[in-house]
């Protein structure tokens, strides 16, 4: 049994890097060993992103996007839906701690230069990264349809009327109505669970990408790269596996 | 590294994983129970209580419970005697196959010798039978001698719910959960089971 779950295994590997992309990217990627504390927040931001995914997969499931239901359902998910209050805590608390978590991850980056050469699209991908998230929790701010979302929504998407000349359009535009309704946030729904998650995992795997591609930034200013052993592997570097991703869970 | 160093590397990575994978349970509880049937459900779902004692003998009366019809019925002496006529046809007369709460209680299958309480639900592909509780030949068994009749797929069963043989249905008409309190019958809620 297992020897044909390897052999199988095998025969999707010789055609699709698993191993590889896997040991690269993750397990075995050399991160320099004497990185210290502000390095764990990058990793512990892509932990809050999967609790965000996970924890809104399950609010999508009991929550409706309609003007008549959306607070009624956001009443049932606190009040009738086991553990729903837990659900929506985790998901309102992790969008905040999401924040926090970037915070630190950026003051880390200008404390470190991590914008300077060759690290540009890192930072770049970062920063939009950074637009995306405040898109995505403006969106999913209005969703339950209260008082807040309701004027909340009234005061950003008013933004967008002090533009010069298309102003007054654009905002009708946005809201899809005279005044903000169900349209609007059945629109807002769509795009803060399908559209802008998209945006921030494509983003998010291109800030990575990137990132390997350049190495972390090193506060003691030895470069790694210099002393290999003869995997070519840098000397002074530990495993991205196990050492950084226990460092990040615990 | 001493390899004494990497012995104590391997106890502190073990230890860590094993309390990190403790939380896992903790952490995957709300999303597993989310998926189990909310206080709204449940309320929707919950006994159907109704007032029985201003049915007239033989008649047959349907309530709804968790969207499925139960059918209850009132039988007269006369249609409780009846069922020996086709005791010869039945297929499970004793209820062997399934798992039936009242069973050998009564002849009606129910907490009560006066009244049966039934899921509506064909055995067979889930149609609604109709109640014939007239003796006399019809066009499905020249020898009828009362019960239901499902118009889908022809399954017949006796006026207590049980199944006949040689019909596509394989089973009796399933008793829900049931208590009386005088002429007040709960479905779904049975406080002695």
């Amino acid at each position: 049994m297992s020897e044909i779950a390897g052999k199988l295994f095998s025969w999707v590997n010789d055609r699709l890097p698993i191993v590889n992309t896997f040991e690269r990217h993750l397990s075995k990627h050399p991160v320099p060993s004497k990185v210290n504390f502000w390095y764990l927040f990058g990793a512990l931001a892509s932990v809050v992103l999967i609790i965000q995914i996970v924890s809104g997969i399950w609010l999508i499931m009991p929550y409706s996007n309609t003007e008549e239901e959306a607070f009624s359902s956001i009443e049932y998910i606190m009040r009738d839906v086991d553990y729903g209050w837990v659900i929506r805590y985790i998901h309102t608390t992790g969008a905040s701690m999401f924040f926090a978590v970037v915070y630190l991850h950026m003051f880390r980056g200008l404390l470190y230069g991590s914008y300077q050469k060759p690290k540009e699209l890192v930072w770049i991908f970062g920063c939009t990264i950074y637009l995306a998230m405040m898109a995505e929790g403006f969106l999913g701010y209005v969703l339950p349809y209260g008082q807040m979302s309701y004027w909340g929504a009234q005061v950003i998407i008013s933004l967008f009327g002090a533009i010069p000349y298309i102003g007054e359009s654009l905002e009708l535009w946005v809201r899809g109505d005279y005044y903000i309704s169900g349209i609007t946030v059945s629109r807002f729904f769509a795009l803060h669970v399908v559209a802008l998650p998209l945006v921030l995992i494509a983003l998010v795997f291109l800030h990575l990408v990137a990132l390997h591609e350049v190495g972390a930034g090193n506060p003691e200013g030895v470069d790694i790269e210099e002393f290999l052993d003869d995997d070519g592997v840098p000397l002074d570097s530990v495993p991205f596996f196990p050492y950084k991703v226990l460092n990040a869970l615990v | 590294m001493q390899d004494k160093d990497k012995t104590r590397r391997k106890v502190l990575i073990g230890l860590t994983s094993a309390v990190g994978l403790s939380g896992l349970p903790f952490a995957a509880t709300p999303f597993i129970a989310a998926w189990n049937p909310s206080a709204k459900a449940k309320a929707a779902g919950a006994p159907v209580k109704l007032d029985v004692s201003k049915m007239q003998f033989g008649q047959q009366i349907q309530v709804s419970w968790r969207k499925q019809p139960v059918f209850i019925i009132r039988h007269t002496k006369e249609s409780l005697a009846s069922l020996e006529l086709s005791l010869s046809k039945l297929a499970d007369p004793n209820s062997d196959l399934i798992s039936e709460p009242y069973k050998g209680l009564f002849p009606t299958r129910s907490k009560s010798s006066e009244y049966s309480v039934m899921s509506g639900v064909c055995t067979h592909l889930g149609c609604a039978p109709k109640y014939f509780p007239e003796v006399e030949p019809k066009s499905w068994d020249a020898t009828w001698s009362g019960g239901f009749f499902c118009p889908c797929h022809g399954s017949m069963f006796d006026i207590v719910g049980r199944v006949f043989k040689g019909v596509p249905a394989p089973t009796n008409l399933i008793v829900p959960p049931h208590m009386f309190d005088g002429s007040i019958l709960t479905i779904g809620e049975d406080k002695e089971l």
